[in-house]
């Protein structure tokens, strides 16, 4: 056998990389797949979430609950199953006042819709840095996943094109705000305009509905939509689950459920709002899944408190079975440098999951920030 | 707070003249030369064309806002080093060395012979793909896209001083002998 010779030098790698470049590139196919993936990821973010069955209501005033934490045998830092498991409250939402715009990108939701379309199946709701978005399932035998999408949000904070108006006014008979002009729109996403409707909400936000449905359906079912929606009454997303540190320099930018109970997903997205990111996509994302068992696929290799979990060293960490739920930490691999293994760990033992929330959604909290 | 990095590249440099307005344009252009990244970073042609073709819709998502960087190659390189960084991290990710592990060392006392450098080349290849994922696009960014410490770290989001410490460690893996890795920039240049 040919052995290498050593000390190699940079030639021999420059050597190396030049040896398996490989063919020539097909530019024109690779081109038709872009297009293709397109168009799928269009499709697919407006099918997540298909099977949700609605977002969890507020809970009761005061009602406490007790949540268990994952106690680290590894890096000792929660202490151990002897000590006395933390105890979060949950409380009511704490205002009802109309949002401030500086709430957007918390997990408080600026408007509810008091009625949903006779048609709706399910939704998803979401924040992020700017916007807050509830999207409505309503299929119908042509489009099996048609959706409307309600958004408050701020166009420059969320680096989103401002809606566009017709110049077309319509007023209607809002069962919260009276008589409601709102301006008939377009919206642009992700390349592809969506019809709706929407107006400039008293502090400055947009609050638009539009729909992916045809142009006189959409119309129709936005202004009906648009009439429901309420201003006045803000409500917080709800997680059955309370995350008690994330490394310094990291803030909350948003979260999400995708429906409570069997099978839901619920997240919270942190990011460094330094300005000079430009990326939308959160550095660090803490997202707890109602998944009872250990995924097939997993590769087991280490423990976290009692749990067992997979640490992959390069900026993921899953534990499995907790009190149902699946917990995945996950850091854009830009950020792993800032945020090591051992902080993944404390991240993961700082989670508090409620006890019974897997089959219980009424005592998940509203204060995911232990 | 991230630190402010310097901006590391020349005003006069030709990319600064070339401003993208069309998507397609912009793939279309850069299609080759990401393919070929990413078969750098990934060790297979098959799993860098997927790799670049899920970074471009992501920069299709993004479009409006990359394309008013001053340099959206950058910015485009870093997502498809994302896309490589992100493959499989939750399964094994299987690497079938394409030869053994060679465990004793010939001193280079002589000159190789041309099957003694292709050899040795596969070799490297087969150690490439053994390496952490950082250190390998460290080396690849550096050795074949040819860029600086600085343009390497605004790919990879990390300071200079960490591109040096990856780098450094992928080269003592590899066995490769370097007397000073500033200079190997000045070098390509």
């Amino acid at each position: 056998m040919t052995r290498p010779r050593f000390p190699r030098d940079p030639q021999d790698l420059r050597g190396a990389f030049r040896e398996h470049e490989g063919p020539a590139v097909d530019v024109a196919g690779l081109m038709s797949g872009v297009r293709h993936r397109i168009d799928r990821r269009r499709q697919r973010r407006r099918t997540a979430g298909i099977v949700a069955v609605g977002i969890v209501t507020a809970l009761a005033a005061g009602l406490p609950i007790v949540v268990s934490s994952i106690p680290d045998q590894n890096s000792g830092i929660a202490g151990g199953s002897s000590q006395p498991a933390p105890t979060a409250t949950a409380s009511a939402p704490a205002q009802d006042q109309p949002l401030d715009r500086d709430a957007l990108g918390s997990t408080q939701f600026g408007f509810t819709v008091a009625e949903r379309p006779s048609d709706y199946t399910s939704e998803n709701a979401s924040t992020g840095p700017g916007w807050q978005l509830l999207r409505l399932f309503v299929p119908d035998s042509v489009q099996p996943n048609r959706t409307l999408d309600v958004r408050l949000f701020d166009p420059v904070l969320a680096g989103l094109p401002a809606p566009e108006p017709t110049g077309e006014t319509v007023t209607v008979d809002s069962a919260s705000a009276g008589q409601l002009t709102v301006q008939v729109i377009s919206l642009s996403q992700e390349g592809q305009s969506y019809p709706g409707v929407g107006w400039l909400t008293g502090n400055g936000l947009w609050l638009t509905v539009t729909s992916d449905g045809p142009a006189d359906l959409a119309r129709k079912e936005a202004l009906a939509v648009a009439a429901q929606v309420d201003l006045e009454h803000p409500y917080p997303l709800t997680f059955p689950f309370q995350v008690g540190y994330v490394p310094d320099g990291f803030d909350l930018v948003g979260g999400g459920t995708s429906s409570p109970l069997p099978g839901g997903s619920t997240y919270l997205r942190f990011h460094d709002l330094s300005p000079l990111f430009v990326e939308s996509e959160s550095a660090l994302t803490i997202r707890v899944t109602n998944q009872p068992g250990i995924p097939e696929d997993a590769v087991v290799n280490t423990t976290v408190g009692q749990y067992e979990a997979t640490i992959t060293g390069d900026g993921y960490l899953s534990i499995y079975n907790v009190e149902g739920f699946l917990i995945d930490i996950s850091v854009r691999p830009d950020f792993v440098d800032r945020i090591d293994d051992e902080q993944l760990r404390q991240i993961g033992v700082r989670i508090l999951v409620i006890p019974g929330a897997a089959t219980d959604g009424t005592i998940w909290t509203d204060q995911p920030l232990g | 707070m991230q630190a402010v990095m310097e901006r590391p590249y020349s005003l006069s440099s030709p990319t600064q003249d070339w401003r993208p307005v069309d998507f397609e344009e912009f793939a279309a252009d850069r299609l080759p030369s990401l393919t070929r990244y990413a078969t750098m970073l990934a060790g297979s042609r098959e799993v860098a064309e997927d790799v670049v073709q899920d970074a471009l819709v992501k920069t299709h998502a993004k479009w409006k806002k990359i394309s008013t960087l001053d340099r959206p190659d950058l910015y485009v390189k870093r997502i498809v080093t994302n896309e490589f960084m992100s493959l499989r991290r939750r399964r094994k990710v299987s690497t079938v060395p394409l030869e053994p592990e060679f465990a004793e060392v010939v001193h280079a006392d002589r000159a190789p012979s041309h099957e003694e450098t292709s050899a040795d080349r596969d070799a490297l290849w087969a150690e490439l793909a053994r390496l952490p994922r950082q250190g390998r696009a460290v080396l690849v960014l550096r050795f074949y896209e040819g860029l600086s410490d600085n343009e390497i770290a605004i790919v990879l989001n990390c300071r200079p001083g960490t591109v040096r410490g990856y780098g450094s460690r992928a080269l003592a893996a590899l066995r490769i002998e370097l007397a000073d890795w500033r200079l190997t920039a000045e070098e390509d240049r």
